[in-house]
């Protein structure tokens, strides 16, 4: 025996988010600025800029895996293309400042045109991340049999 | 009763505190502790480390829900402050939420005793229920476990004596658990009576062979006791059982180092240095193992050392610096093995006067091995005229004298000029040029 690494131990579950605002006609690359806050079934609730989107517009959302995934030049208006891994078209419902400037905004986006599989799919990436976290830690914290 | 009654009962006096940067996670959080049954009045917020270790000594909150990093600082100092505050884990909550989600980050959070690591992005709906069921579980322990954070508390507090009593009061209600084991072992530790805590925790060993505390109490003592091969052992078990822990990589390269575990530390090394992307800690550990394992594997050079050895130079140079002595030895060792075009192409872009005189030795040497005699002995006098000597500049002024047909009083001046500076080595340096 000898001392163990697992590539695995080190991988995350990650996913990086860019958008095209169909409605201004306007696309926004910088998905480092661009924060996945929470999912919802059917939706999603994200930080971004706060002159990106307003209530009322639509949104085409591209979502890449890791954390610093090759954007292409232009994004596809179809929503499909090399390296992205899932898209969907959604409704800003709500839009909140994050602070007093104001910069940036967190935004509740319903989707209205999405596959709902992939999209379990990709929630469920998380949820057996957190299954592994959590299980981890149990084995780890003290217990009695 | 149900459990979210059971729970609203219990919670409905806990006073909580959220941390967090991001007001859209501080009114989430907080909705979800109200709903679970925390009262609204008993909620406090922090928007920075510094803030929120100001509150909790102030208004000492039971629960405590944070970012894993707030403004790029990780909140190990926040954790470390709540337990301090209340040593006796029981019926006090500290919950982390982390966008930094891989089992490594799971492995060091849960030994810093915290009661969960959630992550983020998560569904409402889940977070809840997660949480829901840590917190039903961490107020049903059973009475062992119940004593146990007491003990731990003891322990903490340095009040030893009582931490005894604990510990084998647990040891004669449970004695085949290993947890009592533990507790007796850690108390010996903090009172620094490291032999007696590696003698409990190992009866506590052969109760369970994988108690993770257990398991990294005894490397660490092996550590700190500097016996090597025992504390080898152990992490062979650890890693085998276990995600590793980042902040323990430098103790098991040093394992593996003291106990001659060379190719296996370069395979480890290696996979290291290809997943983790925040290598600032653990850098200089690695690169030094990697030069160090190379320059070992060298005595053994056979055709699977010689590429070990390659690839560990490679990776070792990628995470050194160059002004250091790691990175040179990387170099001198892809010399021995005749590297001599690769060992180029990375000292080429440093300009000569940066160069230190080790690394001037090694330019030198790869010039006797690519650009032949004559040249490397002109190059090795001008290092001499410059005022840089070493004992591998008179080795090969002399290998490359004798072999462009100096004189042999040109050869002897050189070699008594040598052993003036080297008196150790004249008896070599004669012997190069008879």
């Amino acid at each position: 025996m000898s001392i163990k690494f697992r590539k695995n131990d080190f991988q995350e579950v990650h996913y990086c988010c860019a958008f095209v605002n169909q409605t201004s006609g306007v696309e926004f690359r910088n998905y480092k600025q661009v924060k996945i806050e929470e999912f919802h079934e059917k939706g999603i609730t994200i930080i971004v800029p706060t002159n990106t989107c307003n209530v009322g517009h639509n949104l085409m959302l591209l979502f890449f895996k890791g954390r610093n995934p090759k954007m292409p030049k232009s994004l596809p208006e179809q929503g499909e293309g090399r390296g992205i891994h899932y898209s969907a078209i959604g409704k800003v419902k709500d839009k909140t400042p994050l602070d007093q400037n104001a910069k940036f905004c967190t935004v509740v986006i319903d989707f209205n045109q999405f596959d709902k599989y992939g999209w379990q799919e990709l929630l469920d990436e998380y949820r057996e991340k957190q299954e592994e976290v959590t299980s981890t830690f149990s084995r780890i914290q003290i217990n009695e049999k | 009763m149900k459990n979210d009654i059971v729970l609203r009962e219990y919670l409905k006096d806990k006073t909580a505190m959220v941390v967090t940067e991001s007001s859209t996670d501080r009114t989430a959080w907080m909705k979800l502790f109200v709903e679970l049954g925390v009262g609204v009045n008993k909620f406090y917020s922090a928007t920075s480390l510094k803030e929120a270790i100001e509150v909790l000594e102030d208004k000492s909150p039971e629960i405590l829900f944070s970012s894993y990093q707030i403004k790029g600082e990780v909140i190990d100092p926040l954790i470390d402050a709540h337990i301090k505050k209340f040593p006796d884990r029981t019926g006090h909550f500290c919950f982390v939420v982390s966008e930094k989600n891989s089992l490594a980050v799971a492995a060091a959070a849960a030994e810093s005793d915290i009661d969960g690591l959630l992550i983020k992005p998560y569904n409402q709906l889940d977070l809840t229920d997660l949480v829901e069921k840590s917190l039903f579980n961490s107020i049903n322990l059973p009475k062992e476990l119940v004593l146990f954070n007491l003990v731990m508390g003891d322990i903490r507090c340095g009040d030893y004596e009582k931490a005894q009593e604990g510990a084998e009061k647990y040891i004669l209600a449970k004695p085949d658990s290993p947890n009592g084991y533990y507790l007796h072992g850690l108390n010996k530790r903090a009172q620094g009576e490291v032999e007696e805590a590696i003698k409990m925790w190992n009866i506590g060993h052969t109760k369970e062979r994988t108690h993770h505390k257990i398991l990294c109490g005894l490397f660490d003592a092996y550590i700190d006791n500097k016996q090597f091969p025992e504390s080898y052992r152990i992490a062979e078990i650890l890693t085998d059982e276990f995600p590793i822990n980042p902040k323990r990589i430098p103790n098991f390269i040093r394992a593996s180092l003291t106990t001659k575990n060379y190719q296996n530390l370069i395979t480890f090394c290696e996979m290291i240095v290809d997943v983790d992307d925040d290598l600032t800690a653990i850098k200089k550990p690695i690169a030094a193992a990697l030069a160090i394992s190379g320059k070992n594997l060298l005595l053994d050079p056979n055709q699977k050392n010689r590429d070990l050895i390659i690839l560990a130079a490679k990776k070792s140079i990628a995470l050194s610096d160059p002004q250091s002595k790691i990175f040179v030895t990387s170099l001198e060792n892809l010399v021995e093995l005749g590297k001599f075009q690769l060992v180029k192409e990375y000292l080429d872009p440093i300009a000569t006067e940066d160069q230190s005189l080790e690394m001037l030795t090694v330019d030198l040497m790869v010039a006797e091995g690519i650009d032949g005699a004559e040249l490397s002995f002109i190059k090795a006098q001008n290092l001499l005229k410059l005022n840089k000597f070493s004992p591998n500049i008179y080795r090969i002024l002399l290998r490359s004298g004798k072999e462009i047909q100096k004189t042999k009083s040109q050869l002897e001046d050189i070699a008594f000029d040598g052993a003036k500076r080297f008196p150790e080595l004249k008896d070599e340096f004669l012997k190069i040029i008879q």
